[in-house]
């Protein structure tokens, strides 16, 4: 990326990369316009290694070419250009709106042969579901809904209502969903961003849609027990794969391990009628009479039953102790029967109040922090260049504490379950935003 | 809803949306060699990325000793543009190596 920007500056430049993102930076080399963009391959890993082995890198052969490593930056820094690396202009790429009439088993096949699913079965968008699919909303088909990228190295791309409306479709949902489908379509935040570090994605459902579309907030919310819940989470999948610039391994995935909570988004509705404090939804600015959905991102959960008398603050501080401090990632997904102990017992009157509690109480010395290679990698650069705290803590001395999670206005609480017992959820989640579902209906 | 019968073909949308037109941009010309000429090795501070630099760097001295290099890491994190960097470089008729670690 920086290297297509250094080119155009008229800088002769080469790309070290490791071999297992060859087609990540030629995909994005292409879609940059510079298809033919100079790169040097090493063997992959580099974190990790000694500067003994990355001098075997150096002194070895480019694992892609086959050539001596330092022969290749030589030529790509001094081979003069061909035809095609001299080139300007613009490609066009169309999408067509139908493809060609085929039988629905080869279709299925075709489908799943693109990497236009998830794997699973899906209904096929026929003219006539998406059409029935597209009457959920009083926009028209050809409206646009937004764009959406899986990267921010990645192009966006962009949709209307109907293409949101196949995906919709492939995910098993009814029109009567389709309007909080098209707000997720609408917040242009992918469901499957490409970081190598797995994200999943979270999405919580606020307002009287819940119940106008049957969504379940109680017993088995975040589980495979509801229409809704699950064809929304699907749907939303979906169509970051499809609308938002794909989703292929190597290329616009590059997801290591890849997260199984992807498959289903982790969508659920909040059970404010069961909750002792103010819906997620109206913390952010709705009123509670209006419907909003907002949308997480993060890689998984621990867990905790109860909140016990003598201990709780020991045993909170150990809930959040296993996730990786970075910004804000922290989202508690209090049962009913635990926000009400921590209210009601415990003197917690806001979910502003519990955020600042974790906020103040789960801290990391300053060593330890400073050598989570994530924070490395994301939060010492700021903190160099003078972004605040990050650039107090840089001075702080190895054993003072840092807290991990930095803004308690960061931290977010939702409220879902059904009383059955007080087991709760702690997630490394940051919130992203909230789009109104209203504005689609 | 209709339900169609084996065999009979049918139409569906391309689920896809629309990309956008790839603007093709022509690269740097190159100079015949690099002797005298100042290579920047620049680090883009992600994963170990700095240590290969130096590596490369002490290669490149004993392979073309003509050559000057210069070590820098790029302002930011990873992603972040440096435009202050990139006019240096260009300033100083620059050639560049860029290592993005992992």
């Amino acid at each position: 990326m920086h290297c297509m920007t250094t080119e155009k500056l008229g800088i002769p430049s080469v790309a070290v990369i490791t071999q297992v993102f060859e087609d990540l930076v030629r995909t994005v080399a292409f879609k940059g316009g510079m298809p033919k963009e100079r790169f040097s391959f090493v063997p992959h890993p580099v974190g990790g290694k000694s500067a003994e082995e990355l001098r075997e890198y150096v002194l070895g052969n480019d694992p892609v070419t086959g050539m001596p490593f330092m022969d290749g930056i030589i030529q790509g820094l001094t081979g003069a250009l061909d035809d095609e690396e001299k080139r300007s202009g613009s490609l066009k790429r169309g999408v067509p709106r139908l493809l060609e009439p085929g039988k629905e088993e080869d279709l299925h096949r075709f489908y799943l042969e693109s990497g236009w699913t998830d794997g699973l079965p899906i209904v096929l968008p026929t003219e006539e579901r998406v059409a029935r699919m597209s009457k959920g909303t009083s926009h028209g088909a050809d409206e646009p809904v937004g764009r959406m990228r899986p990267t921010d190295t990645q192009e966006y791309w962009e949709y209307t209502v109907e293409k949101v409306a196949a995906n919709a479709v492939m995910a098993g949902a009814e029109p009567e969903f389709f309007p909080v489908i098209l707000a997720l379509a609408a917040s242009g935040e992918t469901a499957l961003h490409s970081s190598t570090s797995s994200f999943a994605s979270m999405v919580v459902v606020n307002g009287p849609v819940r119940h106008e579309i049957g969504m379940n907030a109680g017993i088995g919310a975040l589980g495979p027990f509801n229409h809704a819940n699950a064809t929304i989470g699907r749907a939303y999948g979906l169509l970051s794969r499809n609308l938002g610039g794909g989703a292929v391994p190597g290329k616009t995935y590059l997801g290591s391990q890849g997260n199984p909570l992807n498959y289903s988004n982790v969508c659920f509705p909040e059970n404010e009628e069961q909750s002792v404090w103010e819906p997620f939804h109206v913390q952010k600015g709705f009123k509670p009479g209006e419907s909003a959905v907002s949308i997480f991102r993060g890689r998984g959960f621990s867990h905790l039953l109860d909140v016990r008398k003598k201990t709780w603050r020991e045993q909170f501080v150990n809930l959040v102790s296993s996730i990786t401090p970075l910004r804000n990632n922290l989202t508690l997904l209090l049962e009913p029967l635990v926000a009400r102990a921590l209210k009601e017992r415990e003197g917690f009157e806001t979910k502003r109040q519990l955020a600042r509690w974790f906020h103040e109480n789960a801290t990391i010395p300053a060593e330890v922090y400073w050598d989570y290679q994530i924070v490395i990698n994301y939060v010492e650069p700021q903190a160099q260049k003078g972004v605040e705290p990050y650039a107090t803590w840089l001075n702080l001395p190895k054993d003072a504490r840092i807290p991990m999670f930095p803004d308690p206005e960061g931290i977010s609480v939702v409220v879902v379950g059904g009383g059955t017992n007080a087991y709760w959820f702690a997630g490394d989640f940051t919130y992203l935003k909230s789009q109104s579902i209203d504005e689609w209906r | 809803m209709r339900s169609t019968s084996k065999g009979e073909k049918i139409a569906v949308l391309d689920p896809r949306g629309s990309p956008p037109s790839i603007s093709l941009a022509p690269m740097a010309i190159r100079p015949e060699s690099l002797v005298g000429r100042l290579v920047y090795l620049v680090d883009v501070r992600f994963m170990n990325g700095d240590t290969l630099l130096r590596e490369l760097q002490k290669a490149l001295a004993r392979k073309c000793p003509d050559v000057r290099t210069e070590f820098r890491q790029k302002r930011g994190g990873y992603g972040e543009d440096d435009p202050g960097l990139w006019s240096e470089i260009r300033k100083n008729r620059g050639l560049m190596v860029m290592a993005i670690g992992h």
